[in-house]
């Protein structure tokens, strides 16, 4: 067993050295923890714009142009997918749950507007934008002729909850807004009515019918929820199913569309965490194999004396275990200060213009949206478990040198040199 | 008297080199005995030897009755624990622990409970002269106090034979003479064997028996 009177000695009154070893395994511990909570972090940011929708992927077709801008149209990137096919992609191994809807650009004489349809009684996709009611009330399954407006677009009409409003010959009431941009600028419209009925209004439209041949079960924005390992799988098979013209947005998609630094460091953070604990096993060695040569002619008196070999081992140790414990501990504060401050950074993660249509000759129509989204930080226990092997891998290196160097002594030559 | 330490045609080398040669030597438990010689002579080599501390190329040495070649590393130690004190010429002690932890220290791994072993280093204090300092750092001592805590812990172990390698050559003439009366007292309190290695002819003087080391060859 150690001596704790000997170990708490050697720690305080070596200050220094104490000082250097626990800096150099709180650094490591630290680095490795923080690049291990930004991975996560920007792993949860990437899911967020899915996640808004309740989904972790949307599934979409490439089509023709619309041949002319007048009227309800199709934009090139929500070409139709047949009932048929919404049920094979349900039936795909991984595929939780699925909501489907119709999207469309409508160039009334006045105004442009979006029209999203969708079955109000669905668990994802817009359905979620009841959370984000601003007044009146949200759509609910089996209405039919009302519709809820964007909060902006009616503002910028002067349409509110009771109005009646005219969409291609077809007269509705506005029961209620919803504020989008507090949800998620994913996949937004100006207004919002039942799946069928914009179905209908697409398919007795000039515009579309020219370009799409559109079934009665046609939708052209689907919402997956997919188990999360199986992603990669369910987007092969869609593409597999439907062709070359589907478009899969999942999480890597805005993985992609940030670059640069960001996805670098999620991408490398792995490895830049275990480079960083290679680094402090190297210098961590190096500091050992110093404080053994300063220790030399005490480990050979030691050993004179009559301390066996598992004696100073043990007491080795226990100076590097609680050097060890105590810059892990320090690590892991420095983390949780790391994970606070991160918090409090936001990322522009830019959005598909694919997943928010919306025609180029508008003005701002070009413009990259962005979905601003707060780093979060999860402490998982997980990765505290991890670090604190990492410390005690550290303290294991540190001890097997200790053990070599113990072993190979010779106190009568230490002691001759000292 | 029965032999405390018997040593049968020992010799060492070091890279081809004969350190110590052919060194046969028989010493009775309670005796003084000077290991006198030039520098590089092979005393310190020949100490080591006879202490377990360096395994001889060849002979064989027998400390209280027990050959020591076949002893593993550990059960030297144990054998060194049990039976043998040392006090070196550069003092050795642990630079962090006081006085008092610096003379129980041979005692931590021994089981000794805590108490009784800060009573026994306690004591030895109090017999060369420290019990006041007993707080102090090694770094707060002179060199004539550093050497007598470390006579104190080569005797906490109440060892059958204490080996001095040049125990006085790092301190003034005063100071070592003083040593030297600590330690040829021990030997007539406590009839315990000293064998020192030195330079002093004065020490040598009055040892019971004087050996010579030139070139790795003992003579009487």
């Amino acid at each position: 067993m150690p001596q704790w009177l000997y170990v708490w000695s050697e720690l305080l009154l070596r200050r220094r050295r104490t000082w250097v070893n626990v800096s150099l395994i709180a650094l490591a511990v630290g680095f490795f923890l923080v690049l291990t909570l930004l991975s996560g972090a920007f792993q949860a940011a990437f899911r967020a714009p899915l996640n808004d929708v309740g989904a972790n992927l949307t599934l979409q077709r490439a089509g023709d142009v619309p041949q002319e801008m007048k009227g309800p149209v199709l934009p090139c990137s929500l070409a139709p997918i047949s009932g048929n096919e919404v049920k094979a992609v349900k039936r795909l191994p991984g595929v939780i749950s699925l909501s489907s809807a119709f999207l469309f650009w409508d160039f009334a004489p006045d105004t442009f507007r979006i029209v999203a349809g969708f079955d109000p009684g669905e668990a994802s996709g817009f359905a979620l934008l009841g959370k984000v009611l601003a007044q009146g009330r949200f759509l609910r399954p089996g209405d039919r002729g009302q519709v809820v407006l964007e909060k902006a677009y009616a503002g910028e009409r002067g349409l509110k909850p009771g109005d009646r409003l005219v969409v291609h010959g077809s007269n509705f009431e506005v029961v209620g807004l919803v504020d989008a941009s507090r949800l998620s600028q994913l996949a937004t419209a100006q207004l919002y009515m039942p799946l069928a009925e914009a179905r209908a209004l697409a398919a007795a439209t000039p515009g579309v019918t020219a370009v799409h041949r559109l079934g009665r079960a046609d939708v052209n924005l689907i919402f997956l929820s997919v188990v999360r390992d199986k992603i990669p799988q369910v987007s092969q098979a869609i593409k597999a199913l439907l062709g070359n013209k589907v478009t899969v947005t999942g999480p890597e998609s805005f993985q992609r569309a940030i670059g640069g630094l960001l996805a670098a460091t999620d991408r490398f953070g792995l490895v830049a965490a275990v480079l960083s604990l290679l680094a402090a096993a190297l210098l961590v060695m190096r500091t050992t194999a110093a404080n053994l040569r300063e220790r030399k002619a005490e480990v050979a008196v030691m050993k004179a004396v009559g301390w066996t070999r598992s004696d100073i081992v043990w007491q080795l140790s226990a100076e590097t275990l609680v050097q060890t414990l105590a810059g892990g501990l320090a690590g892991m504060l420095a983390s949780l200060a790391g994970a606070w401050l991160a918090s409090w950074i936001t990322i522009p993660i830019p959005l598909p213009w694919d997943l928010s249509p919306r025609p180029h000759f508008l003005p701002g129509g070009g413009e990259q949206l962005f979905r601003e989204v707060p780093l979060q930080p999860v402490l998982d226990p997980t990765y505290f478990a991890l670090a604190l092997a990492a410390a005690l891998f550290l303290g294991g290196v540190a001890a097997w040198m200790a053990v070599r160097a113990v072993a190979r002594l010779k106190p009568s030559e230490a002691l001759r040199h000292a | 008297m029965p032999e405390i330490l018997i040593a049968k045609e020992l010799r060492k080398s070091f890279d081809g080199l004969e350190i110590v040669r052919n060194a046969s030597l028989q010493l009775p438990a309670g005796k003084t005995v000077a290991l006198l010689g030039p520098s590089g002579s092979g005393k310190s080599t020949l100490l080591s030897l006879l202490a377990g501390l360096e395994r001889p190329t060849r002979g064989e040495v027998y400390l209280d009755g027990q050959a020591l070649s076949p002893l593993s590393e550990d059960e030297l130690c144990l054998l060194r624990r049990e039976k043998v004190g040392f006090v070196f010429q550069a003092f050795h002690l642990i630079p962090t622990l006081s006085a008092l932890e610096n003379v129980a220290f041979p005692l931590y791994p021994t089981g000794v409970p805590k108490k009784e072993r800060q009573q026994r280093a306690l004591d030895l204090l109090q017999k060369v002269g420290l019990a006041a300092r007993k707080d102090h750092l090694p770094a707060k001592l002179s060199g004539g106090e550093r050497q007598r805590v470390a006579i104190a812990r080569a005797l906490v172990n109440r060892p059958r034979v204490l080996f001095c390698d040049e125990p006085t050559g790092n301190l003034d003439s005063q100071t070592g003479g003083e040593i030297l009366d600590m330690l040829f007292g021990l030997n007539l309190e406590q009839a315990m064997t000293l064998l020192m290695v030195t330079h002093d002819q004065e020490l040598a003087a009055r040892a019971d028996e004087t050996w010579f080391v030139r070139d790795g060859e003992v003579s009487k």
